[in-house]
């Protein structure tokens, strides 16, 4: 679905005259391959170039060396930027800033008139996608009325209508409260089993990522970890070099293991911490 | 310096058919020199509390009293209220806007017609506490990093000398070790100037780490209020509202109802990692 190959990415900065002042590096060296279906988790400090890697999914950004693949075609392909545009779709952190229209049912429709689908259809897109996201109720209430999260989900809905075959969600969850957070996250779980979208979610939530196939973690512009959440989370020194940060439950149980109790790494959950302690509480032959 | 409400009650667009209650009779002591979280989910009602404290809004009935004083009253003085209660926004680095750093943290000082000398000396202290070296003084704000950019703003509040700094949800959209640096700052500000602090924040493991006591809002109240363990024994009714407990409390709570002997209410990593381990080496015979 995407592919990318030894992509490398420079900011160049210019000063008045346009002479070259800094070139920074935002991406180095990656090469990543997510399958159709997938639930794609990308972590990473702020700065470490995980944007930077969501922009040249969908063509927002152009590579400085290397490739990018969306469905078979490459983002440099300037003739195809539309078909590309319509398969990886994004949603961005402030949900304000993506919705334009006044009716919340106009908002999501606007995306496919733009690429011009019979009137019919829109509508017909419109309250599936408003259905599968939850948000069919408010379909004629004004987007200013809800709530952060509702709002999200919204902006999601836009995506879908689009019928796109990848959802890049860019830190959705950031300026949204526990509530918010947990509607959008289920949103996507739920578009990536029921509809088969491949969904690529960047977040700074480590709870957020424990139901991903598969988590890559990002630092200075490289992908320095890949794995299952599991074996991502199993490695709690490394990922707090890297200025990220596991999940309290699993942070619990790595202390725990350090100081003797035998539980296994990577617990990813409050009910496997509590099978897992009852486990070595009740073995036989005390310490190890 | 004690902030009081008392029947406070507040009306958005009273008496149209907008008309929406965001306060709805709040009886609230805030004592001088406390650390307090402000907990509750988007639409609570938490901004308007606070925005209630530096006279921003005012009581559509009832009274705020600051130190003593009724800040409704005619020819109360807002502007000083304001140098003494500093409100820091989400995301304030979008406010910064003087071409260096110094200046920018030197604008408040500024509006308060104080002495050049004291401005400098001000801001010097306030940059320092927020631990930002003087090699990045004369820097652009908008060169420096997301988790710099905030600290610069929180020191702009900072050098305007409040007595009480409340800010809203200061870790929105960093990463975890900037989430940590950020809330360790505060915690040392308020340790060594002993300054009331109100964090407004949808983290329960970050409120559970740093404040003295909770104040929860639902629907326009307050639902519950004291120290962290108090409050979060009612993991029920924080759920019925959209929020939650640190997972190391569910964890001792669930083993606890299973029959450990374990106190129930541990509400942080160390205090919970601590618990376990003891009830482990008594299960198993070692001494601790």
């Amino acid at each position: 679905m995407i592919r990318t190959k030894e992509l490398a990415f420079d900011y160049i900065r210019r000063d008045e005259e346009g002479n070259v002042e800094s070139v920074t590096r935002a991406l180095d060296d990656i090469n990543i391959n997510v399958k159709q279906g997938d639930f794609v988790a990308i972590l990473g400090a702020n700065g470490s170039g995980k944007s930077t890697l969501a922009k040249h999914l969908n063509a927002i950004l152009m590579p400085t060396e290397g490739e990018v693949w969306v469905n078979g075609i490459k983002t440099t392909d300037e003739d195809n930027l539309l078909e590309i545009r319509k398969n990886a779709g994004m949603v961005f952190q402030n949900p304000d800033n993506q919705i334009i229209l006044t009716v919340v049912e106009e908002d999501v429709g606007f995306g496919p008139e733009n690429l011009g689908v019979p009137t019919k259809e829109i509508w017909e897109r419109v309250e599936k996608v408003l259905k599968s996201v939850g948000m069919l109720e408010f379909r004629k209430d004004s987007p200013n009325k809800l709530s952060g999260g509702q709002k999200q989900r919204v902006a999601i809905a836009g995506i879908m209508a689009m019928k796109p075959k990848c959802i890049i969600l860019d830190e959705p969850t950031a300026m949204l409260d526990p509530v918010g957070r947990k509607e959008v996250i289920a949103t996507a779980r739920e578009l990536n089993k029921k509809e088969g979208v491949t969904v690529i979610l960047i977040t700074h939530y480590m709870e957020e990522v424990t139901g991903a196939d598969v988590v890559f973690v990002m630092d200075s512009g490289k992908v320095v970890m890949t794995g299952t959440p599991r074996q991502i989370f199993s490695r709690v020194d490394q990922l707090k070099q890297f200025r990220l940060d596991v999940p309290q439950v699993t942070a619990l149980a790595h202390d725990l293991r350090k100081k003797g109790v035998p539980l296994p790494e990577g617990i990813l959950t409050p009910e496997e911490f509590e099978e897992a302690f009852t486990r070595a509480c009740d073995a036989r032959g005390g310490a190890i | 310096m004690s902030i009081i409400f008392d029947h406070v009650t507040h009306k958005y667009s009273p008496g149209t058919t907008m008309e929406k209650t965001a306060l709805n009779d709040v009886n609230l002591v805030i004592n001088d020199g406390e650390f307090i979280g402000l907990i509750g989910h988007t639409g609570s009602g938490k901004s308007t509390l606070i925005q209630h404290m530096n006279g921003l809004l005012l009581p559509t009935s009832g009274t705020v009293y600051v130190d003593g004083e009724d800040i409704s009253e005619k020819d109360y003085s807002k502007k000083m209220l304001r140098s003494k209660v500093g409100l820091v926004f989400q995301y304030p680095e979008h406010q910064l806007f003087e071409p260096t750093v110094v200046k920018d943290v030197q604008f408040g000082p500024r509006n308060l017609g104080l002495k050049p000398l004291e401005i400098e000396y001000r801001s010097f202290e306030a940059l320092k506490n927020v631990g930002i070296g003087d090699d990045l003084f004369d820097a652009s704000p908008f060169e420096l990093s997301g988790g710099q950019k905030r600290r610069v703003a929180i020191a702009g509040v900072l050098a305007m000398k409040p007595k009480v700094l409340i800010l809203d949800e200061p870790t929105a959209g960093l990463d975890p070790a900037g989430r940590d640096e950020i809330l360790g700052l505060i915690s040392d500000i308020h340790k060594k100037t002993g300054i009331t602090v109100i964090l407004v924040s949808h983290s329960m493991e970050d409120v559970a780490n740093y404040v003295d006591r909770i104040i929860v809002m639902n629907a326009a109240s307050v639902v519950l209020e004291g120290p962290p363990k108090a409050v979060f024994t009612y993991a029920k009714e924080l759920e019925g509202i959209g929020l939650s407990v640190p997972q190391v409390t569910q964890i001792t709570r669930d083993l606890a109802n299973k029959g450990f002997e374990i106190s129930p209410d541990c509400i942080t990593l160390e205090e919970a990692g601590e618990e376990l381990l003891r009830v482990y080496r008594q299960r198993k015979g070692i001494p601790g």
